[in-house]
């Protein structure tokens, strides 16, 4: 363990004291139940917050053995296997502000077209090419995979999907 | 019993009926491969089709329909790590890493004839033993789900091996995520922090698109700057080939299918537990017994077994409580019960002397409907490959897009997809420093049924504990999660420290 892994143990431990405090906030209601809807999720906080506790003690020791701080890594895991690569945490967040924007815009302009948006702005994100042919290239596919699915959800399978003022 | 199962085989084998099925199996298919959309969707919207025909026409067609959405599920788990549906949760844990080795052909055949021989078992089980194994079922209380939602949960012991710690404050962490919103017993509302829609808590499908797909496109986009990573894997599509090779990799393992079918039809039998649970327990169940559990992960054709075989055996255990009792076993089976209804059937006791037709027609539709998916999904292989030859600028953001629609189909609620992006990011930091998902959403999933029956059982018993360690059943699933944990825990403590 190396010491930057004691931050998500840290965070842990604080999410786990603030759940463990709005835990005391759940309403009591006597009669129908020997315990309450508080204690099972007490349960669960104060172990996590041990183990995390446990974690950081331990990482806090081996770092103070090794002396070595390395930085920049993901440790991916599949079952037992490991691997570690580097990470560029821009491209991730990019892409969550994108997500959001569109189910924001959703609820403006409906799915339809705010899909449609999402389609040409990600690829073209992913793509990073400005150019008037690739340009073209997304747009079409944008608006095909846009109109495919709104079509194939909402006319053929009758299901609802978010609509705006527009659409 | 055997003479009017094959009567009524021999019956379905019309040229009407048989279309009628692969009809069924391919829009079941359908359904099941893609992320939303489920078997119980499916065979909600088709009901209505089915009252203008006789109670065995409909009710085969019904059938071909939940075994296809069932099946599907495998497709999207192994080839873009998203379970079609709940039930193909751990055909991802070894699907995909199968698909990313460029195996995807072999793991997909490995799935589809695992689903096949798991739903034949299970209809073996149906046709025979359907009233003995549902009148045990009937016996089980709260005190015996408690203990087998705490068996189940003690994989998370044996797939945190890896690091020990983080798997199970994943695990806690996914436990802890399913008590949000109202309370099982007495209805109060838990962390919903003034929003109103989070009264309702976190729905699992969301929770499911958003920690594999999410988390995974997120992952990738992230390293893709690597050189490496951009690269495409090559798939091997001459490794799905039904030759002498296929079948003795399958015959190493007779009874990981055997098992897995067994678990499969037992947790289908008990009500309101699902696939999902099948198919954790089956694969958990699988590397326990395995002399390799250290390849469990890792892309080995075991896991997939494991999984497959368990979640369609559940359709025959599902139907038997269905049939025999009239309860049904999962969301899908109560919506055959109504179908059963409207079509003047009454599933009880009785049904089998009073309409010996129509259950051995469902009994030989689910046989019919499990040879003909697996013929129609194994042709489909290499239509399904071409999926993984999709340029990524491409595939992503259609992934994206369907898991939005997915997650909104749901419930018809905008929350539900801010909720899969909430968990694609706590996926993303958690998996990010080692924390291991499949713990975490396995820990989401039996969450709610340990708490339920916790609660229930400590109501029936006045609040004593008593009866967990009394009643055999129970007392045999908290032995036996107990010896697993502690056998865990001291291969854990006999690792030599790597650094």
């Amino acid at each position: 363990m190396k010491q930057r892994d004691m931050a998500s143990p840290i965070i842990l431990m604080a999410f786990s004291l603030f759940f463990l405090y709005q835990t005391l906030l759940i309403k009591k209601v006597g009669g129908v139940s020997v315990i309450g809807s508080g204690l099972f999720p007490q349960i669960l906080l104060t172990l996590i917050l041990i183990i995390s506790a446990a974690n950081v003690f331990n990482t806090w020791r081996a770092a103070k053995k090794v002396g070595q701080v390395e930085s920049g890594e993901l440790v991916e895991s599949v079952g037992c296997v490991k691997s570690v690569k580097i990470l560029n945490h821009w491209a991730a967040l990019s892409t969550i502000a994108m997500l959001i924007i569109t189910v924001v815009l959703s609820d403006v302009i409906g799915f339809l077209l705010a899909s449609g948006l999402f389609l040409f702005f990600f690829s073209l994100y992913m793509t990073r090419k400005f150019d008037v042919r690739n340009l073209i290239k997304l747009a079409i596919f944008a608006v095909i995979v846009s109109v495919t699915i709104h079509y194939a959800f909402v006319s053929l399978l009758q299901l609802t999907l978010p609509s705006g003022i527009l659409f | 019993m055997v003479t009017l199962f094959f009567t009524s085989i021999v019956s379905l084998l019309s040229v009407k009926m048989l279309g009628l099925m692969i009809i069924g199996v391919v829009v079941g298919l359908v359904f099941g491969a893609i992320p939303g959309l489920t078997s119980t969707m499916a065979v909600a919207m088709i009901l209505p089709v089915t009252f203008t025909m006789d109670s065995v026409t409909g009710m085969t067609f019904l059938m071909a329909l939940y075994v296809g959405g069932i099946s599907g599920g495998l497709i999207s788990a192994i080839l873009l790590k998203i379970p079609g549906t709940p039930s193909s949760i751990a055909t991802c844990f070894d699907g995909h890493p199968m698909t990313a080795k460029g195996l995807a052909g072999k793991a997909l055949a490995i799935g589809i004839f695992a689903s096949m021989v798991g739903g034949i078992i299970g209809n073996i089980i149906l046709v025979f033993l359907s009233p003995p194994l549902a009148k045990l079922a009937l016996t089980f209380g709260p005190f015996e789900y408690f203990s087998i939602g705490i068996f189940s949960l003690t994989i998370i012991a044996s797939l945190a091996s890896g690091s020990f710690s983080k798997g199970i404050i994943a695990g806690l962490m996914g436990v802890f995520f399913s008590t949000f919103g109202m309370a099982p017993v007495d209805g109060v509302s838990r962390f919903d922090f003034g929003i109103y829609d989070m009264r309702n808590g976190f729905a699992l499908l969301p929770v499911l698109l958003g920690v594999f797909a999410v988390t995974d496109i997120l992952k990738e986009l992230a390293k893709a700057h690597n050189k490496e990573n951009a690269e495409k894997t090559a798939q091997d599509l001459g490794g799905y080939s039904l030759g002498l090779s296929f079948f003795k990799e399958m015959a190493r393992q007779p009874m990981n299918f055997i098992r897995s079918s067994l678990i499969g039809t037992f947790i289908g039998i008990l009500p309101g537990i699902g696939g999902s649970t099948a198919s954790i327990l089956s694969y958990s169940e699988a590397r326990r017994a395995s002399k390799h559990p250290e390849k469990f992960g890792t892309g080995i054709s075991d896991g997939i077994i494991a999984s497959e075989a368990s979640n369609n055996a559940m359709v025959g255990g599902a139907l038997v409580t269905l049939v025999t009792m009239g309860i049904p076993g999962d969301s899908t089976t109560a919506i055959l019960l109504g179908g059963m209804m409207i079509h003047g059937l009454q599933p009880g006791p009785l049904l089998m002397q009073t309409n010996p037709e129509v259950v051995y027609g469902i009994f030989a539709a689910l046989f019919i409907a499990n040879i003909l998916f697996f013929v129609i999904e194994y042709s489909g292989i290499k239509l399904f490959i071409k999926v993984l030859d999709i340029p990524r600028h491409f595939l992503y953001p259609v992934i994206f897009v369907m898991c939005m629609v997915g997650s909104y189909a749901n419930n018809n609620m905008m929350f539900d997809i801010y909720t899969m992006i909430l968990f694609g990011v706590i996926g993303y930091l958690l998996d990010g420093r080692g924390y291991s998902m499949a713990c975490f959403v396995i820990g989401f999933i039996l969450g709610p049924m340990i708490e339920v029956n916790l609660r229930r059982a400590l109501m029936v018993s006045h609040g004593s504990f008593v009866p967990f360690v009394t009643r055999p059943i129970s007392l045999i699933f908290l032995i036996v999660a107990a010896l697993s944990l502690i056998l865990t825990l001291k291969k854990e403590f006999k690792k030599p420290i790597a650094k």
